[in-house]
């Protein structure tokens, strides 16, 4: 797989990733519905958080795979995460919030859903706007560390996504819980091991 | 697909089994995951003849679209668009409702004889959702009233419990374990008996179709729509306030009463306003009325509580 092809790739899977959106989109005035709002906040606050999802999995699929290759792609799909809870904090804004500073407040305050997803959209833009070549030379190694932001904001999303279930079924936000859990530890045990490795290579 | 029948009903608990860890992941099935609602075919529903209610307001009727594919009715699922996707899952002919408890004349009524128990009226009542959304429903159907005065409650009756089937058997694959089955829903006798509690039939000129809770449901216009049972199959006069679904899911949040009060905000939603469902893209959002623009016919009842306790 040459470096150019690794691109045409990369396109591919933001085209195929974009086509939720497109079809949600599609769907509002093909089957049209008295709240555009709940269908859009919904569809898109889902395929948000299952791209996250995918986004981490690719490092541990890496790993077990060998395919360093993988690699490249996890970017595209942070990069679809982030379009999707973009456009899920816009219909917010748009239907719900009316773009109105005492309406936010208010909720952010009162509605613990509202809180915890306005904890995950705030530092979610930061790795949005960080997500290109430009940024990634700009910053260097700092841009590593800025992008380990995305585990608490996955815990964050979960949370948010737990809080405003109604009703007793919580399974799904749960399993996503539980999953962006599994993917901290595995990282922090990856993390461990090698420095245990550098550790022993250097003595 | 299953068909039940409202006397199918299974003791609670006896079909809750374990779903699949990865649940959370379902729903990727094509069109679902494309976020495409599919849309079904819209069920025709029967005509049904009422008169109109001299007290009907000047008010815009919400489409009937938004009225039948836009609904809460967890029993069919918890997604918006769901009760109407599965709306064939029940049957809503023929059906019977159970009215006992105390009462002097408890008895099982079919539907039919029911639809002849008083004249059937058409009433436009505000309906307003707890998840602070709005429409204008054109209902039919007569007060509820009229059913109480036929079974003749005792003296000792002081509210009035209703029930809906239990959902157990509608998803043969999957378990609805979304509240506390079956759906069960009260009022205070006085509630219940007064005037502007609808015993529901139809709406927009015909029979109720199966999302909106056929064949029969209340329509209690100051209150929160979950106040609004669908699809009854039980009514028992009591002496002690029966347990609502809501109110054992989360008691914290919806208390028995539930008038609509825009000064009692729910740790979900505020209730100072609402997004009028009105068919237009951008819903507007209007100020929430007290006891939804019903004060003056049932602020009397509520006198001397404290509606911030008695939520």
């Amino acid at each position: 797989m040459a470096q150019s092809r690794i691109g045409i790739y990369k396109a591919i899977v933001f085209i195929i990733g974009c086509i939720p959106l497109c079809a949600v989109t599609a769907s509002l005035f093909l089957n049209p519905t008295p709240d555009p709002y709940e269908r859009l906040a919904h569809t898109t606050g889902e395929f948000a958080i299952r791209f996250l999802v995918l986004t981490l999995l690719i490092t541990p699929l890496r790993d077990l795979t060998k395919l360093k290759r993988l690699g490249a792609f996890r970017r595209t799909l942070g990069v679809l995460t982030f379009t999707y809870a973009f456009c899920h904090v816009m219909a917010y804004m748009v239907f719900e919030s009316d773009f109105d500073p005492a309406f936010l407040i208010e909720d952010i305050r009162n509605r613990r859903f509202i809180l915890f997803g306005a904890l995950a959209a705030i530092p979610m833009l930061l790795l949005g706007i960080t997500s290109n070549n430009f940024a990634v030379g700009k910053l260097g190694r700092a841009w590593k560390k800025l992008h380990m932001l995305v585990f608490p904001i996955a815990i964050l999303a979960a949370l948010h996504y737990l809080f405003l279930v109604r009703g007793d079924d919580r399974t799904a936000p749960l399993v996503y819980l539980g999953i962006f859990i599994a993917m901290i530890l595995y990282r922090l045990l990856r993390w461990r091991r090698k420095r245990t490795a550098a550790a022993a290579a250097a003595s | 697909m299953k068909k039940i029948l409202p006397s199918s009903i299974t003791p609670e608990g006896s079909r809750l089994s374990r779903r699949a860890a990865l649940a959370g992941m379902a729903g990727l099935g094509t069109l679902g995951a494309l976020g495409l609602p599919t849309r079904p075919v819209q069920a025709a529903a029967a005509p049904l003849a009422a008169e109109p209610w001299a007290k009907n307001p000047g008010l815009e009727l919400s489409p009937e679209e938004a009225a039948t594919t836009y609904n809460n009715f967890y029993e069919l699922g918890t997604g918006k668009e769901d009760p109407r996707a599965n709306a064939g899952l029940y049957q809503a002919k023929p059906w019977t409702v159970v009215v006992e408890g105390a009462v002097a004349k408890p008895g099982e009524f079919g539907v039919e004889d029911l639809l002849q128990l008083a004249p059937l009226e058409e009433r436009i009542y505000r309906l307003r959702c707890v998840e602070a959304w709005s429409m204008v429903i054109p209902w039919i159907g007569y007060p509820l009233a009229r059913l109480l005065d036929a079974v003749e409650p005792l003296g000792s009756a002081k509210y009035v419990a209703f029930e809906t089937f239990h959902p157990a058997d509608l998803f043969p694959d999957d378990v609805n374990r979304s509240l506390p089955w079956p759906y069960r829903e009260g009022l205070r006798l006085d509630e219940a008996r007064h005037d502007l509690t609808l015993l529901g039939f139809g709406m927009y000129g015909k029979e109720l179709l199966n999302q909106n809770g056929a064949p029969l449901r209340i329509v209690v216009p100051w209150k929160y729509g979950y106040k609004s049972i669908k699809a009854i199959v039980r009514i028992t006069l009591t002496e002690e306030e029966p347990p609502t679904s809501w109110n054992m899911s989360q008691p914290r949040e919806y208390g028995f009463y539930s008038n609509v009060n825009p000064e009692v905000d729910h740790p979900r939603w505020s209730q100072a306003s609402e997004r009028a469902l009105d068919g237009s893209f951008f819903s507007k959002r209007q100020p929430t009325l007290m006891f939804n623009g019903y004060a003056e016919e049932v602020a009397g009842m509520y006198a001397g509580m404290d509606l911030r306790v008695n939520h």
